[in-house]
């Protein structure tokens, strides 16, 4: 009880401190959405898939032809001096019809230096690809590790979230979450007892045109087999864009690692993988990328797949994308399923900036 | 074990945090970030020792496309004033940069956060309706006002203001030092007048719309430019209206902003012999030697005259 008294007055101090003058607004000032509408945005993603496959392998194709990925509906605003809430609602299949849940819906501090705190449903900040929305992704989909461990949506609760920008020359963020520990794949206990997760990112400008991204990442909770689950990884991603002709020309490179252990649970109970990709733009509007990836049980080689995708993307605008993939995906076995994919990537509205 | 401590962990952050921030630095200089180097420089000028100036955006790179990284949002945290061109130029970047400080300061409608665009009078203001079928389109005004010397010297005052609002112990020597500056292009745009004029260049065809106010500064014509639409790359049936334009016109000069590619213009200049082409820096830096606002005018009147 102390301690959450103390919190109050402390959360009250710091709500207050950074808002010392707030200025009338500028009548001259413009702003992208009215002071009553939200910025509104809407993107959709639509794949063709077609895929073959070997007759042993161990999955059945159920998803070749036409289908809506996701559509995407998002809102962002101020609510006041000291509060900013977004909003992104995913409509997407779900078996036999289409299904829409928050994809990520909360209200984050705005007027407090140093510190975000963030409460509501989003992403968790376990490792770099686990926090990007599905049309940002990278790749078509997301690496097979997070699939494995964290499920097709990834692991998205609801959360309390402090990031707190560390005082350093360099960008080092520390991330600290509070999480429900719903998600069925990793945590959903019993006994409802929260999940923690944990984040700390380095940014560091090696040059004005090149960066590298260094994130540590740790998560931890009651599982439904009443034992605890944990989960790891790193991520470093190296960004190259030059101060002159950076219009026509970028490279990136990176790599992320993950490993969990959901004791109790029968089959794969201590996953890990990890994906290399890179991704070179060669023109204003053309990218070509290349991803290698592999996942595995720590107990069971059995479980292992590796996966290798190349993808062209064309960009006619910061839009619109076209995107076509060739996936050969490997089990243990040897077996292979090869998968030729195109998706169509539109928005339409304000949408926000994506984190870099 | 840091799970078990992660409530008390939490609480000396924010307690370390909150004595942090409210420390009083003492002797530190005023800090202002800009997101085009042109108002760097100017407030650079106005400052001397007495503020810290740095630009996002350097002026080799096309300010409407800057991605928004980390490090600007380290530069961002300290910052006491961020002074943005708006209009929507800077509105897929900035507003990440900012949040992502933890600033309040510098929000939009804090006294740290001053937008000069809507107060210098933009041109090209979007009638009626738009949508994304036109292009990249800016429905408050072309945000290019950088390139029109006289609104640059309007720039100085209401940014002296701003600093002298926040600094007041150098409020009259921003508000002085603006003046001069004013002045001083008032007169060189006159001179840059008469050079231009001499030259007979009364139509200039350029990749994008982003000499618009020094075209229409110093009496310009541009008929084209060889973007289809803003934003879209030129296409073959474009650049071919493009040439038959030129050649109807007979216009001389292709001015290709430095962060575009040439190409373009080079196939226009490859059927039209009798036009050349030149690369302008558009922004401070853009080019070596380059370091005032002054210089980068000088440089586009340069290359009217055919110097570059």
């Amino acid at each position: 009880m102390k301690n959450l008294l103390l919190f109050v007055c402390l959360f009250q101090a710091l709500l207050s401190s950074g808002l010392a003058e707030c200025q009338t607004q500028d009548p001259n000032q413009t702003k992208s959405a009215s002071l009553m509408n939200p910025a509104t945005s809407l993107n959709i993603l639509s794949l063709y898939k077609r895929s073959r496959q070997s007759s042993k392998f161990n999955e059945s194709i159920h998803d070749n032809g036409l289908s809506l990925q996701e559509v995407e509906l998002q809102f962002s605003a101020d609510v006041d001096p000291y509060f900013r809430v977004d909003a992104a609602l995913s409509v997407h299949p779900d078996e036999n019809h289409y299904a829409i849940e928050p994809e990520e819906v909360y209200a984050k501090t705005t007027s407090i230096p140093y510190i975000t705190f963030k409460l509501g449903r989003f992403h968790a900040a376990l490792g770099r690809h686990n926090e990007f929305h599905t049309h940002a992704f990278p790749f078509i989909d997301a690496p097979l590790i997070n699939q494995r461990l964290l499920g097709a949506d990834g692991l998205t609760e609801v959360a309390l979230s402090t990031a707190v920008l560390i005082p350093t020359p360099w960008f080092m963020e520390l991330t600290l979450q509070i999480l429900q520990g719903e998600s069925s794949d990793i945590f959903a206990s019993t006994d409802s007892s929260l999940a923690y997760v944990t984040r700390l990112r380095n940014l560091f400008d090696l040059t004005d045109d090149f960066t590298m991204d260094l994130g540590i990442s740790g998560a931890k909770g009651k599982n439904a087999y009443d034992q605890t689950s944990k989960a790891s990884g790193f991520d470093l991603t190296f960004k190259w864009r030059p101060n002159f002709g950076g219009k026509y020309t970028a490279l990136i490179v990176g790599t992320e690692f993950l490993q969990g252990e959901v004791l109790g649970r029968k089959n794969d109970e201590k996953p890990r993988g990890d994906s290399v990709y890179a991704q070179y733009q060669f023109a204003e509007r053309w990218w070509i990328e290349a991803r290698t990836e592999q996942t595995r049980n720590r107990e069971n080689s059995d479980e292992t797949q590796k996966k290798t995708s190349v993808l062209l993307a064309f960009f006619p605008s910061e839009f619109s994308g076209i995107r076509a993939d060739v996936d050969l995906l490997k089990d243990n076995n040897n077996q292979k399923r090869l998968s030729y994919i195109l998706q169509g990537n539109f928005t339409i509205g304000a949408h926000p900036a994506h984190s870099y | 074990m840091f799970f078990y401590h992660f409530k008390n962990c939490s609480l000396i952050i924010y307690a370390s945090l909150l004595t942090l921030v409210t420390y009083p630095s003492f002797g530190s200089s005023l800090k202002v970030l800009t997101t085009i180097p042109d108002l760097a420089a100017i407030v650079s000028e106005l400052g001397d020792s007495s503020i810290e100036v740095d630009s996002f955006c350097k002026g080799t790179q096309d300010p409407h496309y800057l991605e928004a990284k980390p490090s600007y949002m380290v530069k961002a945290r300290s910052a006491d004033l961020v002074i943005a061109l708006g209009l929507d130029l800077e509105i897929g970047w900035l507003p990440s940069i900012i949040q992502g400080s933890r600033n309040p300061e510098i929000r939009l409608g804090q006294k740290g956060y001053l937008e000069i665009g809507p107060q210098l009078s933009p041109i090209e203001k979007a009638n009626g309706p738009v949508s994304r079928a036109q292009g990249d389109v800016h429905p408050n005004g072309n945000p290019h006002l950088n390139l029109d010397p006289i609104r640059m010297g309007d720039a100085a005052l209401i940014i002296a203001k701003k600093l002298g609002e926040l600094d007041t112990a150098h409020s009259e020597q921003y508000k002085t030092k603006a003046l001069v500056l004013q002045k001083r292009l008032q007169e060189k745009t006159k001179l840059w007048q008469e050079r231009i004029t001499k030259t007979q260049v009364k139509k200039v065809i350029s990749f994008h719309k982003t000499l618009t106010y020094f075209f229409a500064r110093f009496g310009i014509e541009n008929p084209a430019i060889l973007e289809p639409l803003p934003g879209i790359p030129p296409t073959a049936a474009h650049l071919i209206e493009v040439i038959d334009l030129a050649k109807t016109q007979k216009i001389p000069l292709i001015m290709v902003e430095n962060f575009f590619s040439p190409d373009a213009a080079k196939r226009v200049t490859a059927a039209v012999p009798t036009m050349r082409m030149v690369i302008v820096p558009v922004g401070v830096g853009g080019e070596d030697g380059i370091k005032t606002i002054d210089d980068l005018y000088e440089s586009l009147v340069n290359a009217i005259e055919g110097k570059k």
